[in-house]
C-alpha cells in the first residue's frame, strides 16, 4: 500500500496524514476526540459499536470514522461542528444504554469506564426507554480470573478480536445474532489463555472484570505508579495500583517499542507475593535460633566471616541492573573473588559474550518488521510472552516463522515447527547451514531458503534451551552471521541480561570483558582497582566447592538452590557444609535451617532501579510503595556490606551507580574468536532417551505465591509429555501413569502422549505443584531417562 | 480628628437612652432561650439531620449499602473508609452482587456536610439527629459498620453506654 | 461416543481438503454432523473443531449464527414458515399456525412429541414473490395456504415427499443436511 501523504480537512482544519490512516486517527492528531467503543489502535477496524459517526461531505449517510480511511480533499465534520453528528452520537449512546443495567455503583469499572465517561460527554442525558431491560445470569466465570457480565456488554467485540488477532487463543466468541448476540465460551471450557487479562483491560464497559480485583477498590482509592514488570525479561510497561500500601492491581501501559498495549496474565495477576506473611522484613542472625537484629549488627557479623575468608556468591535472576553492578564490584574488589554466577544453565561461548557486550542487537521492532524469524530453543509464549505476541504480529504481517525446539510451542498455528531432541539443536542448525549451499526440499532447506531470502530482515532468536550446550548458541550465531540475520540470545528472567552485562559471572566483567584477558580486565581495573585474575567458579562449581568445604561463606542473593538449580542433592550438601550461609531475599522458605544470616531485600514494586529486557534495553523500575519493614533495595545492602568491611564502593546512589557503570557498559566490539567456554566444558551429547524441563509461565515460583486465581486458571498438574512412537514402544497410554527414572531419582506422573515433543524426548514442566522435577535432574536440565508404565500411585506418592 | 466638637442634642440623647433601657427591660422579662443541656434535653425537630450517620436496612433486613464507595468519593474531609466484597448468594448481606465488608466513619474528620448522603445511590446512608458525639480517644472516634447500623440511642444516654 | 464414524471422518477430511483454509469447511462439516444427529450436539461441535484445528467456540459461534444449524434435537422434518413482512401480509402467520396445529404442537413446543416435525417461525426466506413461503427440509413451497400447509404435513406424515415449487426435494431433514454437506447429490 502506498504511504503517500493525504491532505484532508476535519472540522475545517487541514491535516496531512499517510494514506491508509483512519479518519478517527487523523482526528486524534488534531486533538479532536471522537467517542468510540470498539475502536482500538492495536486491533483491526470493526465498526461494531457505531459510536464514532462523522459526516463526510458528499456522502449521503453518516459513516463510522473508525472504519473509514482518509482520502484526498475529504471534508469531515465531527460532533464539534455538525449538529447531525451530535444527534446521531447521542442517539447511539441512548441505544447502547437500552439494555445496560446502569449498575455503575456496583460495577468495578465505575469511575474509569469509557461508557460512563462518554455517556456523560456525548450522551442525551435521559433515555426514552422505559420497558424492562434484558437480563442474563451473571457473573459468568470464563475462567478463575475473568468474569463476564453480559448485561453490561455493548458487543464491541474488542475481547473476541483480541483473542483472534493478537493472542490467537480463540476461547471466546460472539455467539448468535441480532438481539441474542452475546459473548460466550464453549461449554465446559475455560478461558485458558495466558493473555486473558488484556481483554479485561480493553473492555470499554464493565462486562469483563478480574476476579482478584472484584469489588476491591475504586479508581480514586488508588495511587498509581508507572513501572516495569519484573517477572520476565520482556520488560513490559505497567502501571501498579496501590490501595493503602497494598498492590491491588497491575495494568498494561502502552509502549509501541516494547509491549504495544499488552501484558501477560502473570505480569497482571502475580503481585501478591511481597505481601505474604512468610515474607521476612527484618535482618536475622543466628544466635540460639534465627533472631532479629539490626542491619548494622548482621552486616558486621557477615563482614567478620568474609574478612580473609573464601566467599562464593549465587545470584537469582531478579536483581535490578544497579544491584548487579554493585554486587559485581563488591565481589571483585572487596570480597576478592570471581566466584559469582547468576545463571541456571551455562552458555559460555561467543553468543554469550556478545549478549554481555552488545545490547539491542535485535529489538521488538526488528522482530515485528522481520521477513523471516527462526526461534531456536525458546518457548516464547511460556518464557517471554510479549515477545511471543510480537512474533505472532510479525507472522500476521507476512513474516515466515520457524521454530526449532524440542517441544511444540504456541506458534504452531502460524509457524513451521521442527521438533529436535534436546541437545541436538546444533545438528539441526548445522543442517540448515549446509542447506544454504546445497538446497533441497526438507524443512531445513525451507528454513535456509527463507533466511537467505530475508537476509538483513531475518531474525534468529536463541533461547534458554541452548544454554546447556554452548556449541548450540554459537552455531545459531554462526548461522545468523552467515545469512546476515540479526541474532539475539534471549534471556528469560528480568535480571538475567542486566546481571550478565554487569558481570555477575565467573569469567566476565562488566560489558563482557573477560577476567582472563589482561587488557580487558585492565579496563575495568582502571575504574574499580585490582581484580583477581583467575576465572571464578560457575554456579554448580560454587555449590561443589561449598559441598567440599572449600568456601567459608556462601552468599545466596535472591536464589534458592534447592528449587532453582538442577541438583538439589548437591545444593543440600553445599548448604550443610558451607562455613557460613547468608541469605538475601524476600523470604527464607526451605532455606531456613541452613541460614546463618538473613538480609531482607525490597521487592521490585518497592524500589527504584532499572531492569534490562532480553533485547538489552534498560527499563525503569519505580517504587509503588515503601519497602516493608526494614527491607531495602539489594544495592544498598551490598554497599552496606562493603562499608562493614571497611571499603567504600563509591556507589552511594542509583545515579552514582549508573554514572560509573555507563562507560563500562557502552556497546563494544568483541573479538571474533573466543576461548571463553567457561567451566562448562565441551558439550556432551546424550544418546539415550532424555528428559528435559523448563519452567512454564505459571509455576510454583516464589513470585507467584499468593496469586491463587492465576494458578487456578493457568497452572498445570505435573505431566510427562511423550512422543507417540515412544509411548507405543513402552506401552504407555495417553492419560496413563508413567514412572520416570533418572540417575538422581524417580517419580510417577501422568503421561501426555502426542506428536508435540521430539521422539526420544520426554518433557516434564519445571517446578509444578506436587512434583519437584529438580530432584530428578543430575546437574543439568536435560538428563538421560528411563520410562516404564506405572500403576496409579497412592495419593501421598503423587504429592 | 475633627476640629469642631460635636454639638450634643440633649433631647435625642435622652430618647436613645430610654429606648436602650426599654430593650433591656424587655429582655429581662423574656423567657430564657439557653437550654440547660444536659440537665434538660430538648429534642431537635423531627426531620432534622444534624447528627451522626446511620446505615439503613431494607424491610427484609438486608443492608441497603452496596459498598460502592461513592460516599467516600464525595467526602471532602476523607472521613469515610469503605471496602467492598462479593455477596454470598446463599447468605447475602445486601441485595445484588456487592456489599460493604467494612465501613468506617472517622468523626474527628467528619464535618457533617451531608455530601455523602447526597452521593448515596441506595439511600443507605442518612444523617440522624443524634448529635452527642464526644470521645476520649481517637479509636473511639472511628465508628464501625456495626455501630453505624444501630439506630441512635435516645439523646442524653451516657456516651460511655454507647459501646456496651 | 464419537458422532462421526471412521467412514464419515474420511468424508469430512475430503470436504476439508476442498478449501484453501480448513476454517472454510465449518458449515459443510456442521451439516455433516447434523445429518448424523439431526442436530448439532456439543460433542458434534467439539469434533468439528478438532477436525479443523479450531477452538470449539469458533465453531459454536458459526453454528449459533445460522438458523439452519439446529442447537436442539429436531424432528424428522423441519418446517420453516416465513413470517416476515411480505409473507405476513399474505397470511404467513395463519400458515404458521396451521402448520403447528397439523404437527400437533402444544404452545411453547417446537418439535412434536412423535419426533416427526419441528415447526419454526423463520425470518425472510428470500422468495417474497411467492409469499407466503413455507420451507420443508430446506425446499421452498410458495403461495402456501393454511389448507395447503395441512396437506403438506399430512403427506409427510404418510411418508411421501411432496414436490416443492421448484426442483426436487430431499427425503427428510437429515438427507437435506447430507446434500448441503456436499457428500450426496439431490436425487
Amino acid at each position: 500500500m502506498s504511504r503517500e501523504p493525504v491532505t484532508l480537512t476535519i472540522d475545517g482544519r487541514e491535516i496531512t496524514v499517510p494514506a491508509g490512516t483512519l479518519v478517527i486517527r487523523a482526528a486524534e492528531r488534531l486533538g479532536i476526540e471522537i467517542p468510540r467503543f470498539c475502536d482500538h489502535p492495536f486491533l483491526a477496524p470493526a465498526g461494531a459499536c457505531r459510536q464514532c459517526y462523522v459526516e463526510i461531505e458528499g456522502q449521503a449517510k453518516l459513516v463510522t470514522s473508525c472504519t473509514t480511511r482518509v482520502a484526498p480533499d475529504m471534508a469531515v465534520r465531527t460532533q464539534v461542528t455538525s449538529e447531525l453528528v451530535r444527534r446521531a452520537q447521542a442517539a447511539n449512546l441512548e441505544f447502547l444504554l437500552l439494555n445496560h443495567p446502569l449498575d455503575c455503583p456496583v460495577c468495578d469499572r465505575g469511575g474509569e469506564c469509557p461508557l460512563q465517561d462518554q455517556a456523560l460527554a456525548f450522551g442525551p442525558g435521559e433515555s426514552r426507554y422505559i420497558e424492562p431491560k434484558r437480563t442474563y445470569r451473571k457473573p459468568i466465570p470464563l475462567s478463575p480470573l475473568v468474569n463476564l457480565d453480559r448485561e453490561r456488554c455493548v458487543l464491541c467485540a474488542r475481547c473476541t478480536r483480541f483473542c483472534d488477532e493478537i493472542s490467537g487463543d480463540r476461547f471466546i466468541e460472539l455467539y448468535d445474532r441480532g438481539a441474542g448476540e452475546r459473548v460466550s465460551i464453549a461449554a465446559g471450557e475455560d478461558f485458558r489463555s495466558p493473555f486473558s487479562g488484556n481483554t479485561i483491560q480493553i473492555c470499554p464497559v464493565g462486562a469483563l472484570t478480574a476476579t482478584p480485583y472484584r469489588f476491591v477498590a475504586r479508581p480514586f482509592d488508588l495511587s498509581s505508579t508507572d513501572s516495569t514488570c519484573a517477572h520476565c525479561a520482556a520488560g513490559c510497561a505497567i502501571r501498579v495500583d496501590v490501595r493503602r500500601g497494598k498492590v491491588v492491581r497491575v495494568l498494561a501501559r502502552d509502549d509501541v517499542e516494547v509491549n504495544d498495549a499488552w501484558i501477560c496474565d502473570k505480569g497482571r495477576f502475580a503481585f501478591a507475593a511481597p505481601d505474604r506473611p512468610e515474607r521476612v522484613t527484618t535482618p536475622l542472625v543466628r544466635a540460639r535460633g534465627l533472631e532479629p537484629a539490626s542491619f548494622q549488627e548482621v552486616l558486621g557479623e557477615i563482614a567478620a566471616r568474609c574478612r580473609g575468608g573464601r566467599v562464593g556468591i549465587l545470584v537469582g535472576g531478579r536483581l535490578a541492573d544497579e544491584d548487579a553492578y554493585a554486587l559485581s564490584k563488591l565481589a571483585r574488589t572487596v570480597l576478592g573473588t570471581n566466584d559469582l554466577d547468576h545463571r541456571r544453565a551455562f552458555h559460555g561461548g561467543r553468543a554469550e559474550l556478545l549478549a554481555a557486550a552488545r545490547p539491542m542487537s535485535v529489538t521488538y521492532r526488528d522482530v515485528e518488521e522481520a521477513a523471516a524469524i527462526l526461534v531456536v530453543g525458546l518457548d516464547a509464549e511460556q518464557e517471554l510472552p510479549i515477545l511471543h505476541l510480537r512474533i505472532r504480529k510479525a507472522a500476521r504481517r507476512g513474516a515466515r516463522v520457524f521454530v526449532l525446539h524440542a517441544r511444540r510451542t504456541r506458534l504452531h498455528d502460524l509457524g513451521e515447527h521442527l521438533l529436535v531432541r534436546p541437545g541436538h539443536e546444533a545438528f539441526a542448525l548445522e543442517r540448515i547451514r549446509e542447506a544454504l549451499a546445497a538446497g533441497g526440499d526438507g524443512p531445513e532447506a525451507r528454513i535456509a531458503a527463507a533466511l537467505a531470502e530475508a537476509g538483513e530482515r531475518a531474525v534468529v532468536l536463541a533461547g534458554p534451551r541452548l544454554a546447556e550446550h554452548p556449541l548450540a548458541a554459537d552455531v545459531a550465531l554462526g548461522l545468523a552471521e552467515r545469512v546476515g540475520a540479526r541474532f539475539a540470545l534471549c534471556a528469560r528472567r528480568a535480571g538475567d541480561r542486566g546481571a550478565l552485562r554487569a558481570g555477575v559471572h565467573p569469567t566476565l566483567l562488566p560489558g563482557g570483558r573477560r577476567v582472563t584477558d589482561d587488557v580487558e580486565r585492565g579496563q575495568v581495573e582502571a575504574v574499580w582497582g585490582p581484580i583477581p585474575a583467575e576465572p571464578g567458579r560457575d554456579a554448580m562449581g560454587i555449590l561443589r566447592a561449598a559441598a567440599g568445604r572449600e568456601l567459608d561463606v556462601l552468599y545466596l542473593v535472591g536464589v534458592d538452590p534447592l528449587r532453582d538449580l538442577p541438583d538439589p542433592a548437591l545444593a543440600r550438601r553445599a548448604l550443610a557444609n558451607a562455613g557460613y550461609t547468608v541469605i538475601q531475599g524476600l523470604e527464607l522458605g526451605e532455606l531456613e535451617p541452613y541460614a546463618d544470616a538473613f538480609l531482607p531485600a525490597a521487592a521490585a514494586a518497592e524500589r527504584d532501579g532499572r531492569v534490562t529486557t532480553w533485547e538489552g534495553r534498560p527499563r525503569p523500575l519505580r517504587a509503588a510503595r515503601a519497602p516493608l519493614g526494614l527491607s531495602r533495595p539489594d544495592w544498598e545492602i551490598f554497599v552496606g556490606l562493603a562499608e562493614a568491611l571497611g571499603a567504600d564502593l563509591g556507589l552511594g546512589s542509583l545515579e552514582a551507580i549508573r554514572a560509573e557503570a555507563e562507560p563500562l557498559l557502552a556497546p563494544r566490539e568483541v573479538p571474533v574468536r573466543s576461548s571463553a567456554w567457561g567451566a562448562a566444558g565441551p558439550p556432551q551429547w546424550i544418546e539415550e532417551r532424555v528428559l528435559f524441563t523448563y519452567p512454564l509461565l505459571v509455576d510454583e515460583g516464589r513470585l507467584l505465591e499468593g496469586a491463587t486465581e492465576l494458578k487456578a486458571a493457568l497452572e498445570e498438574e505435573p505431566f510427562a509429555e511423550i512422543h507417540r512412537e515412544d509411548a507405543e514402544a513402552l506401552g504407555v497410554a495417553d492419560g496413563g501413569w508413567v514412572r520416570v527414572r533418572t540417575s538422581a531419582g524417580d517419580a510417577v506422573v501422568r503421561a501426555r502422549v502426542g506428536e508435540t515433543v521430539a521422539p526420544g524426548a520426554v518433557f516434564v514442566p519445571f517446578n509444578q505443584p506436587g512434583l519437584p522435577v529438580a530432584e530428578l535432574l543430575a546437574g543439568r536440565f536435560t538428563v538421560g531417562v528411563h520410562l516404564e508404565p506405572a500403576a496409579e500411585p497412592a495419593a501421598e506418592e503423587v504429592a | 480628628m475633627s476640629e469642631r466638637r460635636p454639638r450634643v442634642d440633649l433631647s435625642s440623647a435622652v430618647g436613645a437612652v430610654a429606648s436602650g433601657m426599654a430593650t433591656i427591660l424587655k429582655q429581662v422579662f423574656r423567657r430564657d432561650v439557653t437550654e440547660p443541656y444536659p440537665h434538660v434535653i430538648v429534642p431537635p425537630p423531627p426531620r432534622s439531620h444534624i447528627g451522626r450517620h446511620r446505615l439503613n436496612r431494607h424491610e427484609n433486613g438486608l443492608e441497603k449499602c452496596i459498598g460502592c464507595e461513592l460516599c467516600a468519593f464525595a467526602c471532602p474531609a476523607d472521613a469515610i473508609w469503605v471496602e467492598g466484597a462479593e455477596n454470598d448468594p446463599e447468605h447475602p448481606v445486601s441485595p445484588g452482587e456487592r456489599y460493604a465488608k467494612d465501613y468506617q466513619i472517622n468523626y474527628l474528620r467528619c464535618i457533617m456536610c451531608g455530601l455523602c448522603v447526597e452521593a448515596c445511590p441506595t439511600r443507605a446512608l442518612t444523617l440522624t439527629s443524634y448529635y452527642e458525639l464526644s470521645f476520649t480517644s481517637r479509636e473511639e472516634a472511628i465508628w464501625t459498620k456495626e455501630q453505624l447500623l444501630e439506630p441512635p440511642p435516645p439523646l442524653g444516654t451516657d456516651p460511655v453506654d454507647r459501646e456496651g | 461416543m464419537a458422532v462421526l464414524t471412521p467412514e464419515l471422518r474420511a468424508q469430512a477430511e475430503a470436504i476439508v481438503a476442498r478449501y484453501p483454509r480448513p476454517r472454510s469447511a465449518i458449515l459443510p462439516l456442521l451439516y455433516l454432523v447434523q445429518s448424523v444427529e439431526g442436530w448439532v450436539s456439543p460433542e458434534g461441535l467439539r469434533e468439528v473443531a478438532e477436525l479443523l484445528g479450531l477452538r470449539t467456540a469458533e465453531v459454536e459461534a458459526v453454528a449459533t449464527f445460522y438458523t439452519m444449524i439446529r442447537p436442539r434435537p429436531t424432528g424428522r422434518h423441519v418446517v420453516n414458515v416465513c413470517t416476515n413482512l411480505s409473507c405476513a401480509l399474505r397470511g404467513g402467520r395463519d400458515v404458521y399456525a396451521a402448520a403447528r396445529e397439523a404437527a400437533g404442537l402444544r404452545p411453547g413446543e417446537e418439535s412434536s412429541a412423535d419426533g416427526l416435525f419441528t415447526v419454526r417461525e423463520e425470518e425472510c426466506l428470500g422468495a417474497c414473490d411467492g409469499a407466503p413461503v413455507m420451507q420443508v427440509d430446506f425446499a421452498n413451497h410458495e403461495r402456501v395456504t393454511p389448507e395447503r400447509a395441512r396437506e403438506l404435513l399430512d403427506a409427510l406424515r404418510r411418508g411421501e415427499v411432496p414436490a416443492p415449487s421448484r426442483g426436487a426435494a430431499p427425503r427428510d431433514f437429515r438427507h437435506a443436511c447430507r446434500i448441503l454437506a456436499g457428500v450426496e447429490d439431490l436425487a
